[in-house]
Formats: structure tokens, C-alpha cells, sequence
């Protein structure tokens, strides 16, 4: 036997917690729960994006260790306009011993959206690429264990079809622990962007399918009477696991009938999937608006997983089927198609993305950043073009968060340009949107040593070490749970009842 | 404390779990041997002898039927010949799962105990994608990699791996099934049915004699006789192959209505055709064939 006769004390805490926490969800949240949405885009650098190879670039003759740590010749370092961000962009001749020739860009990036970035300087607890990765979407358990796409959809998504939709890879996908969270806020993880919208239609595009009306019959055939009364049923009426398959299954005519299978679909309906037939020929549409819009904005979509993720995440906010999606590369590298493949260039990405840095830290860091910022813009504009309503773009109640596993190593061979960097916990993120604090770097990055240093939650105003010369005082140093509050804070999202810190300093004012 | 965390959890299940479903049976086992003896019902021998609701009929999947451990000692165990019987069919669980062993004191029920018997922990799990796979294959007869193919081209199993509990590991650094159920998976499930029903339909007409599907005796594009036995012949095999049980008279009759059904929906041209899928489909989507 093992039942649970003596729960022990932390049971029966869970257990009553739960409870109460299911009764008393504030009626404010309630009331907020599917109305005026607004949108978080997580965009992961998976590897570990350097905010001193970007935005917090440090010139080399600003440094008393210029040659020693992970700084640039000072004309390498843009300022652009009178921001506080800086940019880098580079030529690429290769990514360590593999062929790559490209121009990196980040100037472009921070010239359109300046006054909506915002970097918050950060501290990790762990180096571990996984665990790093969901802390960068948990805060580290900040608020019991709940991402903060989980936390966006539970408040935002409750009226639309599938409010969180997960595109990324390794930690950045793994859910959240809270079991106090609504059902519906947990991801749907998509692997394959192009293909996916097949999958939210029983049977649009399934050859000699009986007609929907049918279909129909034979669902209630099997809900209503087979399934309830047959044993199996009887037996397992009480399972957990039939209660959630039931509530999942009982979404799948909204699905049909929002015709979410039409609004994911990125191709064209003329497109030849083979044998001179078209997806039309299966049944299988689209919006041939949108499909323009995305192939205009991501033109490699064919091959590029990302560009695919930037396409899907674009229809499944502006369609109104999800809050929040979060898209970002994988360790696998770009490969062009044979057609693009030049002795010059053969990869469009390195393998294991922004951890590349391991084997060419500064050609690593500057592919991945422009990858990344190139996706991030394209995605930005197609929803400023969007109207959401009332005069408002979907951009306008959007937020871009680019989540990283942590920071990169600040040494380096003196003077070198071509040399490995291992993991970090110090580091900052990047945060774009209308409705966080422009146009700020919250703290900032001491050019002595490269280590970030943080901010006064309540002010912004930076909290740097008294003497940066002095390399073993850092500041004050923010913790992650402190930008997990300030990013939900900024989006609106109730946190009161939880004991999140209250960081102002990182919403619009 | 300890005596107040229990009142409290007992006071909890009873309040969430819906208190008529919680006079219980104890397991076949359980019943045919000790009798609905309250004391023997909630102990190890409730249930069953290891294997025994999978044994000796098409029913009750063996691993179901009460794996080593699960059963108590053969002494107090069930006969073997529980689970024979096809018509009991010896569904998955009935042979003495986890925790179907019931509580002291809570008794037996003697007679048909999968009418009434409910049970407590109701552990289930979603089969996931590779049983998923292979049983969808294997029920109907199909080639693995002719069981759904998107537009003719892309794998219905590998495009839709992750919704449906697989894992890849080589592009998206997923090693573990993401845990609970994805939103699309019924959708998937569905559409994955159909088009391996329409395959198996497709191959039944095509080679009939090479078919372990026997085709139902038909009048033009509608069945000949919907109480033909041919008819039920066709209801029992998909029912055999696919939950490995035959169905109840009262399930033959569900499906025999279903055609009537079809047969009077205008939008159905080929109401036999739409009825074979659609049987199939209905058994091949339950919540029997997907969970174990």
C-alpha cells in the first residue's frame, strides 16, 4: 500500500496552498484574464548572448585592461545618436575554421528601435546552459516556478486558442513548475513552424476524409456514449490525465471553427508540394495576405529556422490565436541550400549558436547578435504594420525580450581578436518595446573589467562600484527575479500576492 | 498535525473527486477470490494473479492485466479464466492495476465488476508517439510509413512528434516528452486516425483477400443490411485489432446506429465507405486505444 496516510508537513502546506490559491485569485487578475492582451516575444540566445559585444560595448582605450578582457578598437564601437547604446558591426571571414563570409550589423537595429530598447544588467545563479535558460524565463522560481509566457498567457490568453506556443529549443522550453497555474497557459511546443498549422484541423487536408458533418457524428458518437459507457471509460472516469485530454479535446472544433489552420499556414495555396499538386489541391489554404507579408519578411524561410519561427510567431499574434511566442536557434547550424553554398560562406549560422564562442568568441558573438537583431526587426515591423485596433498596432502592446543562458568570459590573449570564452553569470538583457523604459540602460558595464552592474529598482538610477579601478567591486548586481518582476511589471501583469520585488524602474512611465 | 493533515486530505477527496464514484469495487481479483471480503479487498492479494486479465483472450493488454507486483498472492488472486471470456472482454485495468485494490473496509460488489468499478488513482498515461506509431500500424494492418503522410510527402509522426510526446533532440535540444498533453494532440490524433483508416479502406477494397478487415456485405455504396452479420463481423475485427477486446452487444448496436446515422446524412456519398472510417476512427481515437 502506498497511500499517502501520513502526509508530512510540506503535503499538507502544498496541498492547503493550492487550495487557497484556487479560491483567492484576486479579482482584478480575474477581470483582466483574456481582456486587452498584450504580447511578450521571447527570442532566446541560446549559448549565451554577450551584452558587452553589443549594447554595452567597451572600447579598448576606455579600459585600464583594454588588451586583456573582451574589449574592441575604439572605432569599431558605433554610438548611435545621443542613446546610450552602442553597436558593433563587423566583417566575417569565418566562424573559427568553418568558411563565412558576411557583414555583421547591429547598428541598423539600434537606429530604428532606440527609443523602445531598453538593457537591464543582470546576474545569473548558474552556468549551466539548461538550468541558466529556464531561470532566464523563471527568474530563477521567482514566482513558484512560473515562465514568464505561462504568467503572460495565464492573465492574456484565456480567450484566445492557444495562448502560449513555444518555438525554441533545450531549457528555454521545458514548463514551468507552478501547478497553480491555469491549463491553458502552459506552451505548446512547435518544432516545425512550417508544418505545424496542418496539425489544428482533424481533418482539413487528410485525402478522403468523410465530410465535417460526419466527422461531427462520430465525435459525439464517441464522446457522448462509446467512450463514457464503455469499461474503460467507467474505470478511468476520474483519471487526471482523461480529465486533461477531454479539455484539450473538447478544443478542437474551436480550433476548426476559428480556422486556425488557414491563419498558421505560411505557403501559398498554389505552392507544388509534389506530383503537380498544390496544398490547395488538399484542402489546405491560406491567407494570401498575410502568406506575402511573411515570405516579403523572411525570404529564407525555406531553410532558416529562424526566419520560420519570425513567420509563424507574426500569424500567431496578429491572428489572435496566441500572447506570447518565443522563438530562437538551436545548436544546429544554419545550412543553406546547395544553391547558396559558396566556398566563401557555407553555413549561415555556426553549429551551437552564441556557444560557438567557446571555439571563436568574437565571430560567434557577432553573427548570432546580427541573426538575431535581423529576425527580431523584421518581426517588429510586421507588427507595427498590424493593427490591432483602436488606432493601436499589435507592436504598440508588444514586448521583445531576448532571453540568454548568461554571459561569456571577459579574458582574452592580450590584444586578440580570435579567442574562446567560456560562461559567465554576469551579464544584461535586451528588451524592446513601447512599453518598457526607452531609450535606458539600467546600470551599466564598468570597462575595467567588463562586469555589469546594476540599478536601483525603484529610480533606475545606476548602482556602480564606488571605484570601477578597483576590480573586485562590483555594485550592486541584480538578481534575476528582479527583471523576471520588472518584465511581468511592465507588461502589465498583477503580481500582487506574490512576493516578486516591485521594479518600476523597468516599465514606461 | 498529523492527525489534522489527515482530516484534512480525506476532507479534500472528498470534496474534489465526486463522493458517489468513491464506493468502489475492489479488482476482479479481489472479488472472485476473497469474495468482497472488505479486509482482503484493500490488501496485496486484491490484485490478481500476475497476468491474469490478459491471458487466454484478446482482451485486457497484458501488461494492464497486472504486471508482477501489482497482484497479491495467487492464493487470493483471481482465476485465471477472469479475463477469458471474450465478451468480458478484460479491458485494460480490469486484471488489477496500481491501486484498483480499493480501500479496507470498502467491500466487494459480486457480479459484473467493470460496470461498476471506478477507479481510485486513475493513472493513465498518453501512449506517446512510438506506441502511438506501432499500434496504429499494427491494429490496421499498415506499413509504419504508410499510417499518414502529410500531403502525400512528410510523415504525419515526424512532423507532429514533439504534440504527441516525442522528443528531438537533434534540432531543438529536446530530449524528454514535454510533460501533460499539447494542445493539437487530439486534433493530430484525429487527423492521424482518418487518414490510416482511409489507407486501411483503400488496401481492404483493393486486395480484399490479403485484408484482416472482412468487408461488409454491400447494396451499391451502402451496406446490404446494417444487422447483416458481415456488419458486425467488420464492428468485432476493428474492435479485436485495435483495443484487443470484442465489443459489447451494446457497442455493436452504437455503431450500427451511427450508419443509420450517415446513411440519412445527405453530405455522406458513399455511406458505407463514410461509415467503415468512420468506425474505425471512432475506436481508433478512444480514450481506450490511446491511453494506458
Amino acid at each position: 500500500m502506498k497511500f499517502p496516510l501520513k502526509p508530512n508537513r510540506r503535503q499538507v502546506i502544498q496541498s492547503l496552498a493550492a487550495s487557497a490559491a484556487a479560491t483567492c485569485v484576486p479579482c482584478s487578475v480575474r477581470a483582466q484574464q483574456g481582456l486587452d492582451p498584450k504580447f511578450l516575444i521571447v527570442i532566446t540566445a541560446s549559448g549565451g548572448a554577450s551584452i558587452i559585444d553589443a549594447m554595452l560595448a567597451i572600447r579598448e582605450g576606455e579600459s585600464n585592461q583594454g588588451s586583456l578582457i573582451n574589449t574592441f578598437p575604439d572605432g569599431q564601437v558605433l554610438d548611435i545618436g545621443a542613446s546610450p547604446f552602442r553597436a558593433v558591426d563587423l566583417t566575417i571571414s569565418n566562424l573559427g575554421p568553418i568558411p563565412h563570409l558576411s557583414e555583421t550589423n547591429q547598428s541598423a537595429f539600434v537606429q530604428a528601435h532606440q527609443n523602445q530598447m531598453m538593457i537591464t544588467t543582470s546576474t545569473g545563479t548558474s552556468v549551466n546552459h539548461v538550468i541558466a535558460q529556464k531561470r532566464s524565463l523563471t527568474g530563477n522560481d521567482a514566482w513558484s516556478g512560473r515562465t514568464l509566457q505561462e504568467a503572460v498567457a495565464a492573465q492574456y490568453g484565456a480567450e484566445v486558442p492557444i495562448p502560449n506556443v513555444n518555438m525554441s529549443t533545450g531549457g528555454y522550453v521545458e514548463p514551468g513548475i507552478d501547478a497553480s497555474l491555469p491549463d491553458y497557459a502552459r506552451a505548446e511546443v512547435v518544432v516545425d513552424p512550417l508544418l505545424w498549422f496542418a496539425g489544428l484541423h482533424g481533418s482539413k487536408g487528410v485525402a478522403g476524409a468523410p465530410a465535417q458533418s460526419l466527422i461531427e457524428k462520430a465525435r459525439r458518437l464517441r464522446d457522448e456514449r462509446f467512450g463514457p459507457n464503455s469499461g474503460f471509460g467507467r474505470t478511468f472516469k476520474n483519471s487526471a490525465a482523461l480529465r486533461t485530454w477531454r479539455a484539450r479535446r473538447a478544443k478542437v472544433r474551436e480550433y476548426e471553427a476559428a480556422d486556425l489552420v488557414r491563419k498558421a499556414n505560411v505557403f501559398s495555396d498554389m505552392i507544388d508540394v509534389g506530383g503537380g499538386r498544390t496544398l490547395a489541391d488538399y484542402g489546405l489554404l491560406s491567407n494570401a495576405e498575410d502568406v506575402q507579408r511573411v515570405r516579403l519578411a523572411f525570404p529564407n524561410m525555406g531553410f532558416d529556422r529562424l526566419e520560420q519561427q519570425g513567420a509563424l510567431a507574426y500569424l500567431l499574434i496578429k491572428n489572435g490565436i496566441s500572447v506570447t511566442v518565443t522563438l530562437g536557434d538551436s545548436a544546429a547550424p544554419v545550412i543553406p541550400p546547395n544553391e547558396l553554398i559558396t566556398p566563401t560562406r557555407i553555413v549561415d549560422s555556426p553549429p551551437l549558436g552564441f556557444d560557438f564562442s567557446h571555439t571563436n568568441h568574437r565571430d560567434a558573438q557577432a553573427v548570432m547578435w546580427h541573426r538575431l537583431l535581423s529576425v527580431s526587426q523584421r518581426l517588429i515591423q510586421l507588427l507595427q504594420n498590424a493593427e490591432y485596433g483602436g488606432g493601436e498596432s499589435f507592436w504598440d502592446r508588444s514586448m521583445l525580450y531576448v532571453a540568454t543562458d548568461f554571459g561569456r568570459t571577459r579574458v582574452r590573449a592580450a590584444g586578440s581578436t580570435d579567442f574562446g570564452s567560456g560562461h559567465h553569470l554576469n551579464n544584461g538583457n535586451l528588451f524592446v518595446s513601447p512599453l518598457v523604459n526607452g531609450g535606458r540602460v539600467l546600470g551599466g558595464v564598468n570597462p575595467h573589467n567588463g562586469i555589469t552592474y546594476g540599478f536601483d529598482p525603484q529610480t533606475g538610477a545606476p548602482a556602480g562600484p564606488d571605484a570601477p579601478e578597483a576590480l573586485d567591486n562590483l555594485g550592486r548586481q541584480m538578481t534575476e527575479a528582479e527583471i523576471f518582476a520588472g518584465a511581468l511589471q511592465a507588461l502589465g501583469i498583477d503580481t500582487s500576492g506574490t512576493t516578486l520585488p516591485n521594479v518600476p524602474a523597468m516599465s514606461a512611465s | 498535525m498529523y492527525l489534522d493533515s489527515r482530516i484534512f486530505l480525506v476532507a479534500a477527496a472528498l470534496t474534489f473527486s465526486g463522493c458517489e464514484e468513491q464506493r468502489v469495487d475492489v479488482n476482479t481479483g479481489g472479488q472472485m477470490s476473497a469474495g468482497g471480503t472488505p479486509v482482503m479487498g484493500g490488501i496485496s492479494g486484491t490484485g490478481g494473479q500476475p497476468g491474469m486479465g490478459g491471458m487466454s483472450n484478446t482482451g485486457g493488454m497484458p501488461s494492464m492485466g497486472g504486471s508482477p507486483g501489482m497482484g497479491g498472492s495467487p492464493s487470493m488472486g483471481g482465476s485465471p479464466d477472469m479475463g477469458g471470456s471474450p465478451s468480458m472482454g478484460g479491458s485494460p485495468g480490469m486484471g488489477g492495476s496500481p491501486g484498483m485494490g480499493g480501500s479496507p473496509g470498502m467491500g466487494g460488489m459480486p457480479g459484473q465488476p467493470w460496470d461498476r468499478f471506478s477507479s481510485l488513482k486513475g493513472n493513465l498515461r498518453f501512449k506517446g508517439l512510438k506506441r502511438l506509431h506501432n499500434d496504429f500500424a499494427r491494429s490496421l494492418g499498415l506499413n509504419p510509413d504508410a499510417v499518414c503522410r502529410e500531403v502525400d510527402l512528410f510523415d504525419c509522426f515526424d512532423i507532429h512528434k514533439i504534440a504527441l510526446g516525442g522528443v528531438e533532440p537533434y534540432n531543438a535540444n529536446i530530449y524528454q516528452p514535454i510533460p501533460g498533453i499539447a494542445a493539437s494532440a487530439p486534433t493530430i490524433v484525429e487527423r492521424i486516425a482518418l487518414a490510416a483508416c482511409g489507407t486501411m479502406l483503400e488496401q481492404t477494397l483493393a486486395n480484399p483477400a490479403d485484408s484482416p478487415f472482412p468487408g461488409p456485405r454491400l447494396d451499391g455504396n451502402r451496406l446490404a443490411d446494417v444487422n447483416d452479420p458481415s456488419v458486425g463481423a467488420f464492428i468485432d475485427t476493428v474492435f479485436n485489432r485495435v483495443l484487443l477486446r470484442m465489443p459489447s452487444d451494446e457497442e455493436r448496436t452504437l455503431f450500427r446506429e451511427l450508419y443509420t446515422e450517415i446513411d440519412g446524412d445527405a453530405d455522406s456519398m458513399s455511406p458505407a465507405l463514410d461509415w467503415a472510417k468512420l468506425t474505425c476512427f471512432v475506436v481508433l481515437t478512444s480514450e481506450e486505444n490511446l491511453f494506458y
